[in-house]
């Protein structure tokens, strides 16, 4: 317990270090959040675009038809065949479409042989594209109703087309899970929550190994009677508790800056965050337990925990989506924890129920994230055990023959 | 207390320690001296178990010495040569984590920290961080980290390396002050005055090897030189050099810069005989000063270099 409480004495003088970082990363957490919206939401309701018809060609049945078609499914605004007015109504969102029949359509339709449509709509917007899709599946059901029967007159034609558009499938929306989804902001958080742990777990193991490493301290600390089974003892304490607080610190900024975005999130969904990031935690202290046997002063401690941290969180897809990065850099991903981090991730944010199959991905990574921390922490453990053997045979006790 | 026998050390093709033997009595100062690369850092990690060895014995309080020895561990206060503090502790932190190395009972630990305190002359910086400190009171820090738990035995690895001469002194008096206490001192140290000064027996090393041990005078009695005589003289005719050179207690005489020097043999006093040559030959001289041989000459007579070189 002597080492551990002179590590916790150490990491509170070397405290600044640590604060800075995490209130830099909480501000910016912060700052980014405020651009997001309060709430995210998959229903919808129907909406009612507006549109005006400029008819250059003469009043038909087809064109009759069209025109009731659209009124169905959106407003109509009147305006006058004049460019400077039709240019106003666009720019001014007083209509979204605007759709103009040509002299000589409805002939060049009945013909076989159909004019262009010209269309004006807002840019940007959806509902152009729906009343564009609209118009265009009245005149291709005139078409074909036509062309399968030409003895049928414009009137009876355009009456079918109308008919065939009027039929409706029936939709049933179907909700696996009663919950809302996980936010945008909150699936953020928690890809970027990986570089923060990184760093912040770096930062703080190797301030304590770092002064414990010492060749002076700990050639101390070897004449006295203490095992070294005790000092490792108190050194992964303090890990253990280290982590811990760093995983739950970082854990609990994202939780509650998310939280008004988080209303209706199924709490199995943020449980399920929480032991990724922890795992993940796990990862992070085998990687400084590792380390540290190649941090000797603060400027490379600095140095390798930020870029590490930056290096690992790109590659893993914390920053950038994986989709965005090569193919040869998505293969090299792949063998970094950080990856199987971000796909828990991706995966526990996607998942609408919770059942075995939906949860097998999430085990997988979760497994994946264990056996990358088993695997650095054995690695970590075979270094030590090296450089230990290297101490004995006088690797780095200072003496005066070595000075 | 201590018994090493036949100690080897080899670094590759370099032998540090060449059977190399020691004994430490009891409630001793003893003084390990020897110029750097001498060894005597090599001895004392190989004693405290902190380097393996290649052949010897080492036996502390009667019993084999190994790394896992805690219990004579226990009973062993280490000053090293660097100071060897945490620079994030304060000097307080910094003495009662290296005590509860050794004392893990609180309160008891309280007093002797308080005692290592005041003992360094620590009472007024108990707050300060290491970085804080002037040299000589860091070195006081690395000496209350090392005695807090109040050993039986206490290795001190030149502790007064780049210390101001104030600071110096009372580390030494501080040292005298640990053995009047009860405390058996190994010190090492190439500054022979202080060894002269302080130590009890001392043992001269080279190269690996002891070359030398006993008392001061002991030391001194193994060489042939003894008093050492310098005159002031203005002028000084070669003839009269010459006879001074041929008096039977006179070893060797030199005459440079207006002084005369010589060195006598160990047990002549030759010093009227050579101020009656002076006079009678009229050479006039001014200051005479005569010293005893010094463990520099010792080791100059046994190796042919200056302990300093």
């Amino acid at each position: 317990m002597k080492v551990f409480k002179a590590s916790l004495l150490i990491l509170r003088r070397r405290a600044a270090q640590v604060t800075v970082y995490f209130s830099m990363f909480t501000a910016m957490f912060i700052i980014i959040a405020s651009f997001y919206s309060d709430q995210v939401t998959t229903d919808f309701s129907a909406v009612r675009p507006s549109f005006t018809v400029i008819n250059r060609d003469q009043d038909t049945p087809l064109t009759d038809g069209l025109l009731e078609f659209l009124r169905e499914r959106g407003t109509e605004q009147v305006f006058p065949d004049e460019k400077k007015q039709l240019q106003d109504a666009t720019f001014y969102h007083a209509t979204e479409y605007i759709l103009i029949i040509p002299e000589g359509f409805d002939e060049s339709v009945w013909s076989g042989s159909p004019l262009s449509l010209e269309a004006v709509s807002v840019p940007g917007t959806g509902k152009s594209y729906y009343l564009d899709s609209l118009a265009n599946q009245y005149w291709n059901f005139v078409n074909v109703y036509h062309k399968a029967d030409p003895s049928l007159d414009r009137a009876a034609v355009s009456q079918m087309a109308l008919e065939a558009l009027s039929t409706e499938a029936s939709v049933e929306m179907v909700r696996f899970s009663e919950s809302q989804p996980v936010s945008e902001l909150y699936e953020s958080y928690s890809r970027v929550q990986s570089y923060i742990l990184m760093v912040l777990t770096l930062l703080c193991v190797s301030s304590i190994t770092m002064s414990f490493r010492r060749p002076d301290l700990h050639m101390r600390n070897l004449c006295a009677p203490i095992t070294t089974r005790q000092k490792n003892l108190g050194l992964f304490l303090y890990c253990a508790l280290v982590g811990f607080a760093v995983w739950l610190l970082t854990s609990a900024v994202g939780f509650f800056v998310s939280l008004p975005t988080l209303q209706g999130t199924d709490g199995r969904l943020i449980a399920l965050l929480f032991l990724n990031s922890f795992l993940y935690t796990l990862t992070a202290l085998s990687i400084a337990m590792l380390l540290n046997y190649f941090i000797s002063n603060p400027n490379t401690q600095n140095a390798i925990a930020n870029f590490l941290g930056l290096a690992l969180s790109f590659l893993g897809g914390a920053f950038v989506p994986l989709e965005f990065l090569s193919e040869g850099l998505r293969a090299v991903s792949r063998f970094t924890p950080v990856y199987w981090y971000s796909e828990a991730v991706s995966d526990i944010c996607r998942l609408t129920v919770l059942n075995k199959e939906t949860m097998a991905p999430v085990w997988r990574s979760f497994a994946m994230e264990l056996a990358f921390a088993t695997a650095i922490l054995c690695l970590a453990l075979a270094v030590g055990k090296s450089k230990n053997k290297a101490e004995k045979s006088f690797g780095s006790t200072r003496t005066e023959i070595e000075m | 207390m201590i018994h090493v026998k036949n100690l080897v050390k080899r670094y590759g093709k370099l032998v540090a320690l060449d059977h190399f033997n020691l004994d430490v009595k009891d409630g001793e100062i003893f003084g390990l001296l020897g110029p750097n690369g001498s060894g005597k850092t090599t001895a004392i990690n190989c004693i405290l178990s902190l380097l393996t060895y290649d052949k010897g014995e080492i036996s502390l309080f009667g019993e084999s010495m190994s790394p896992t020895n805690y219990k004579s561990k226990r009973r062993i206060g280490v000053v090293p040569q660097n100071v060897a503090v945490f620079n994030e502790l304060t000097v307080l932190e910094n003495i009662d984590y290296f005590c509860s190395l050794y004392v893990p009972d609180k309160a008891k630990r309280k007093d002797l920290v308080e005692e290592a305190i005041a003992f360094a002359g620590l009472s007024d910086y108990r707050k300060f961080l290491p970085k804080k400190l002037s040299g000589g009171l860091l070195r006081r820090l690395n000496i209350a980290c090392g005695i807090a738990h109040k050993p039986d035995l206490i290795f001190l690895d030149e502790p007064t390396v780049a210390v101001d001469p104030q600071s110096r002194n009372n580390i030494l008096e501080g040292i005298k002050a640990l053995n009047a206490s009860g405390a058996t001192v190994v010190y090492t140290s190439h500054y022979m005055e202080e060894v002269e000064q302080l130590c009890s027996r001392i043992m001269i090393m080279d190269k690996g090897r002891a070359i030398a041990t006993g008392t001061k005078e002991e030391l001194t009695a193994l060489i042939h030189t003894g008093e050492k005589l310098t005159v002031e003289a203005a002028d000084l005719p070669f003839p009269v050099l010459e006879q001074i050179r041929n008096l039977p207690e006179v070893l060797r005489a030199d005459y440079a810069d207006g002084h005369l020097k010589a060195d006598c043999k160990g047990d002549g006093h030759p010093v009227i005989d050579v101020l009656d040559l002076l006079r009678q030959s009229g050479v006039h001289f001014g200051q005479v000063y005569s010293e005893p041989p010094t463990l520099n000459d010792v080791f100059l007579e046994i190796t042919g270099k200056q302990l300093r070189d």
